[in-house]
């Protein structure tokens, strides 16, 4: 009679709860909170921390190889490459290459800003992280989710759920972390230099755009061609203009769906046997450390190139050189803001903004190219 | 490889990536601005 | 001689504060102009009576679109 009931109370899942499930509970449950009521990345954080809770509950076995629900989510969505291109998609169909081509000159902001995602990747691997871990945490200084998946999943899998919440959580605190690196690396005088006016754009031209940088960048490396090629393909839906319901498709319905099974299984990589390590926590710590050299990497640059030429660029828009998009382009026109209230810096910090996220799509193609077993 | 040659090969390679990007823009222009010119008189285009 | 207000960026009207007949000065909000999610004040560029408006709020504005001549 004992027996039976013991056996019975070992098929519920009480009697399997670890400690350390309870924690990763409580770090679902904080995602949550913040999602629904701080608004942070609410559409990625939410379905995140409730994969969380998910994952943690014993006996599921929801995340078990080849049977579990969000295995197959995880396995044939993210580990199967498809997911992150797909983001990418609807990202090119919502951006405007406008701002880019009328400056061009700031793209090299968006470069910039990735010294930082290598300085970052140089410190994680003198702390002991192997190559390709270090290449992964570096990635989130772009402040790019998708990409910072994307590399993940082909180098470091294990990280993935970590370095996904840390790049979706600090890209939601942008607005947080940046301005004061901004205000420290900048004087007054730099933050009211007033952009000149830009060259206009044609529709040609912005229809030419995604075209020819798919040729070049594929070309010049090849590892980067699923997100780029995703990336400008929806860009060349929005251009063209004559597929106004695949262009509504590639932003809305597309990313809503895909977004779902994005956030369920990154969740769900999260057990509290992987994810408590010191190893895995101290992600947190060293992403948050890429982010901000990151910022200071494109303000210098921006600083730079300001010694050589001769129509002064407003150090602020260095900012918007990592990908956070649209948050980096906002923040670096509310600190314009700030300085001279006639300073709308908005359109030009987007020619940056956008510029990062194809130097976060190149670097982390480097990194594939040069690390990918 | 060693992460000096993979952190100095990044960086260089991200540059490089971004000057061909802007080499395209500034060629992309240039030829819009032509053709324009040619079929209708004026750099400036349908918007 | 008339001056004229231009959008200083791009994006779509979402409060205007002037009419025709409005005095302003120089550093008085006149409009409110929303530009990626985001509301930014535009502040009057001289001192003068509006003489014509030629945008309403909800308008689409380019930047450098003529919104208001003042006389």
């Amino acid at each position: 009679m004992i027996n039976n009931l013991y056996s019975l109370l070992n098929t519920t899942g009480f009697v399997h709860l670890t400690p350390g499930m309870i924690v990763m509970w409580c770090i679902g449950l904080i995602l949550i909170y913040l999602a629904i009521k701080k608004q942070y990345e609410p559409l990625l954080l939410l379905p995140i921390g409730f994969g969380i809770l998910l994952v943690n509950l014993p006996l599921s076995g929801l995340m078990e190889p080849d049977v579990g629900l969000l295995w197959k989510f995880y396995h044939y969505g993210i580990h199967w490459e498809i997911i992150p291109p797909l983001i990418f998609l609807g990202i090119g169909a919502f951006t405007d290459f406008g701002p880019l081509l009328a400056n061009p000159r700031l793209i090299f902001l968006g470069a910039g800003a990735q010294a930082g995602v290598y300085l970052t990747f140089f410190a994680a691997h003198a702390m002991g992280y192997n190559i390709m871990e270090a290449a992964t945490i570096g990635m989130i200084g772009g402040a790019d989710g998708p990409t910072t998946i994307f590399i993940s999943s082909k180098l470091a899998p294990q990280l993935l759920g970590a370095c996904a919440v840390a790049a979706y959580s600090y890209m939601a605190m942008v607005p947080i972390i940046q301005p004061p690196i901004m205000r420290l690396m900048t004087t007054k005088a730099e933050r009211k230099i007033k952009m000149a006016k830009p060259r206009p754009v044609s529709k040609r031209e912005k229809m030419l755009f995604p075209i020819v940088s798919t040729f070049l960048i594929i070309l010049l490396i090849p590892a980067s061609a699923p997100l780029i090629a995703m990336l400008m393909l929806g860009n060349l839906f929005r251009e063209s203009g004559v597929v106004e319901r695949l262009k509504g498709a590639a932003q809305n319905e597309l990313m809503n769906i895909v977004t779902i099974f994005l956030g369920l299984p990154i969740g769900a990589t999260m057990h509290a046997d992987i994810f408590l390590q010191p190893k895995v926590l101290f992600i947190f710590v060293l992403g948050l450390i890429a982010f901000i050299l990151s910022t200071m990497t494109g303000l210098l640059l921006a600083k730079l190139m300001n010694l050589f030429s001769k129509e002064k660029i407003n150090p602020l828009l260095g900012a918007a050189g990592v990908s956070a998009v649209p948050m980096a382009a906002r923040v670096v026109h509310k600190v314009g803001i700030e300085a001279d209230k006639r300073n709308y810096l908005i359109m030009y910090a987007m020619g940056p903004n956008v510029a990062g996220v194809i130097g976060t799509v190149i670097a982390a193609g480097i990194f594939i190219t040069l690390l990918a077993p | 490889m060693s992460p000096g040659g993979i952190f100095i090969q990044g960086i260089i390679s991200v540059f490089f990536g971004m000057t061909l990007l802007y080499l395209s823009i500034k060629l992309t222009a240039f030829i819009v601005d032509r053709i324009a010119g040619k079929a209708k008189g004026g750099a400036q285009d349908d918007k | 001689m008339a001056n004229e207000i231009t959008a200083p960026l791009p994006g779509k009207i979402i409060r205007l504060d002037i009419e025709p007949g409005t005095s302003i000065e120089q550093e008085t909000e006149i409009m409110v102009i929303e530009a990626m999610k985001m509301e930014t004040i535009v502040y009057a560029p001289c001192d003068g009576v509006i003489e014509k408006v030629m945008k309403k709020p909800g308008d689409e504005v380019e930047e450098g679109d003529l919104i208001a001549t003042v006389a």
